[in-house]
């Protein structure tokens, strides 16, 4: 064979590998309005009735979509889109069998309510007032979107008391499932009347409508329109997925936000479990917050007001409990993140109080906790909250300071502490990773930025997020160089590369609340995954380059 | 000192001093950020390079914390060479406040503080004086 024919060769193949993939769609269409004509960046997500994954494609310029093969099994599939200031202009379904390609062109009109619509990032972009004044509203959307507070009637005086009720319910609450703090909580008075002020001159109180004119984000373009998304409903509304992490098996495992469970997601089939442990303190709000695993394949729960640790052997199923010892417990003990990575090196893991802002230290053998106070001589009017951490391979402490705008580090051998202050005051640093180079890369949550700390250089680089108001929660950095990241805000995911400041937001399908991102690594491009933490289901996200 | 580098350095105290204030007095506008109402003494300087006429060093890193103490704080001088530091409490004594600074290749000669009045948490500079470091001679 000459090398005219090896490359003949070469080309047929790479032809009939084309062909195959674009005849390889199962379900096909295209999406119009008399407004825009053929439309970019609408998300087409298909379901089929009793199945608890629903698939989701991204309109391309031509406004066409296409669902791959592997994608849907033969099945009756109810079609719904996702395209703000649009909605289905009828109801749309589409039969898929075996071997051919279903034909479903959908037309949308106008939305009825776009309030209903809006992200609380676009309800954020659209209120007036100042970046001070809109700054408290993101404590709001650990529970619900801001669409409830623009909605809401109350007057200035109402929101008081609304507020101190708030105040009083526990992180871990949402609105399928809220739990009340034992330990009552103090507002401000003066910060409550300032908040409650600029909310009655935003939402609907005494009046029908709206003041200010409702802003949209723009639909998926280029790039964030190559995508598949797949949703894995979990069985109860109530499950509130916080962390998820895959496993070496490709399970994927969750924390349950207010429920006393581990929950475990096999990808390929849908199939869900869950594992219970016993409730250390019946009378508090129930749920795990972070889930780590440790180097013997164990998972790690944080267990909030619950206090203490809980330690998972996936292999035999069993919970091993590590109590917070009487004389170190209040009725506002509060373990919310954790760090058992490199236990392997001297026995210990990391974990936080938030009623103290401390940082604790168990000791594996002893079942004993140290306390460190990273913040003695900080001024009393700083909230202070060691919030998310990763560990270098001494297993020395990286925090992130999520109540001011510090990374801190403790040294595993001696217990002293270093704080180094954000470039950007009042950043809240939350949560992140530690890079194979010991660099720490973390979101700025309440700086819209994210970040890295070289932990050898002992310095910082910052990156605004591309859109205002999306608040990100977490990042991670992929093999390839590109950071990740994503919140609780704005329905988006970011991958972003440091290197040359281009990124890509994909829109998620529905409403979305994401905390704990993972990337899996084993698939080229990398996955993405989380949970949404207030509808009850897994989200996997595949960019298609 | 002359009395016009004494005018001068009383200017460049008050540039400093006038912009760190923002930083140290900003609140927090969350209903769990309560505000800064205790911040203590405020520090600030300039690392310079003996060796180079007192030039200001950049990017030189800058550590305070509290003498016995088990927390410091760690920063970064700016392009200029200046730094600024707002972190511990009202009532912790400014005289148990330590201010270091570290640059490759240079030792900390010494450091020159300067308390701008007597009035308590009046803002206090510090400056850092950096000698390159000698070479260790060869082994013999």
């Amino acid at each position: 064979m000459t090398w005219r024919c090896v490359v003949a060769s070469a080309l047929l193949l790479a032809f009939w590998a084309g062909a195959a993939t674009a005849q390889s769609s199962v379900l096909t269409g295209e999406v119009t309005s008399a407004q825009e004509g053929a439309m970019e960046g609408v998300l087409v997500s298909a379901h089929a009735t009793g199945s608890s994954i629903t698939v989701t494609v991204v309109t391309d310029a031509h406004g066409r979509y296409a669902f791959p093969a592997d994608r849907l099994p033969a099945a009756t599939y109810t079609l719904t889109i996702r395209a703000v200031g649009y909605e289905l202009a009828a109801p749309a379904s589409a039969e898929v069998a075996t071997g051919r390609t279903a034909t479903a062109d959908l037309r949308l009109r106008p939305a009825t309510d776009l309030a209903a619509q809006l992200t609380s990032t676009e309800w954020l972009i659209s209120m007036p007032g100042t970046a001070e004044q809109k700054r408290p509203l993101i404590e709001c959307m650990s529970c619900h979107t801001l669409e409830r507070v623009a909605r809401s009637k109350y007057t200035a005086d109402q929101l008081m008391g609304v507020l101190a009720r708030m105040e009083n319910y526990a992180n871990n609450s949402t609105t399928q499932h809220p739990q009340l703090r034992v330990a009552k909580r103090e507002m401000s008075q003066s910060k409550a009347r300032e908040l409650a002020d600029y909310v009655a001159t935003i939402n609907l109180a005494g009046r029908e409508t709206w003041t200010y004119p409702l802003k949209t984000l723009p639909r998926p373009h280029g790039r964030a329109t190559r995508v598949i998304i797949t949703e894995y409903a979990l069985p109860r509304p109530t499950i509130a997925p916080h962390d998820v992490r895959r496993d070496a098996q490709g399970y994927v495992w969750y924390s349950n936000f207010v429920e006393p469970y581990i929950g475990r997601l096999d990808p390929k089939t849908g199939a869900h479990a869950e594992f219970r442990y016993d409730l250390p303190k019946p009378n508090f709000p129930a749920g795990a917050l972070a889930l780590e695993p440790d180097a013997d394949g164990n998972w790690w729960l944080a267990m909030m007001f619950q206090s203490g640790l809980m330690r998972f052997d996936p292999r035999t199923e069993k919970f091993r409990y590590f109590p917070i010892p009487p004389d170190m417990m209040t009725d506002a003990t509060q373990q919310s993140l954790l760090m058992p990575a490199r236990a392997d090196v001297d026995g210990k893991v990391w974990t936080n109080d938030v009623s103290t802002h401390e940082i604790l230290r168990l000791d594996l053998a002893s079942g004993r906790y140290e306390r460190i106070n990273p913040f003695v001589g900080m001024p009393k009017g700083r909230l202070h909250s060691p919030y998310g951490m990763a560990v270098d391979a001494q297993n020395d402490l990286y925090f992130m300071d999520f109540g001011d705008e510090s990374i801190g580090r403790v040294d595993a051998k001696t217990l002293r502490t270093q704080l180094y202050p954000t470039p950007t005051p009042r950043s809240r640093p939350r949560r992140g990773m530690m890079d194979a180079k010991d660099r720490l890369w973390f979101a700025e949550f309440a700086a819209n930025k994210v970040a890295m700390f070289d932990t050898k250089r002992e310095d910082f680089k910052e990156w605004d997020a591309p859109t205002p108001f999306t608040y990100p929660y977490d990042v991670y950095l992929d093999r390839t160089g590109m950071l990740w990241s994503a919140g609780m805000s704005s329905d988006r995911v970011l991958r972003f590369d440091p290197a040359s400041g281009q990124s890509v937001e994909y829109l998620l399908p529905h409403p979305t609340n994401v905390r704990r991102i993972f990337i899996d690594e084993t698939t080229t491009p990398a996955t993405f995954w989380a949970g949404n933490n207030h509808h009850a289901s897994i989200v996997k996200l595949e960019p298609l380059d | 000192m002359t009395r016009a580098s004494l005018s001068a350095r009383l200017a460049a105290s008050v540039a400093i001093l006038l912009a760190i204030m923002p930083v140290a007095w900003a609140g927090g506008s969350g209903l769990d950020e309560p505000d800064d109402a205790d911040v203590g003494t405020p520090f600030f300087g300039i690392v310079k390079d003996l060796d180079n006429r007192g030039r200001a060093m950049p990017d030189a890193k800058v550590t305070a914390s509290l003498k016995g103490g088990n927390t410091s704080f760690v920063m970064r001088a700016d392009a200029q060479g200046h730094f600024k530091f707002t972190g511990f409490a009202k009532d912790v004594d400014p005289n148990a406040v330590e201010i270091a600074c570290s640059v490759d290749g240079y030792k900390l000669e010494r450091t020159v503080r300067r308390k701008l009045s007597n009035d308590p948490g009046a803002p206090v500079e510090v400056d850092c004086l950096m000698a390159k470091q000698q070479a260790a001679p060869p082994p013999k």
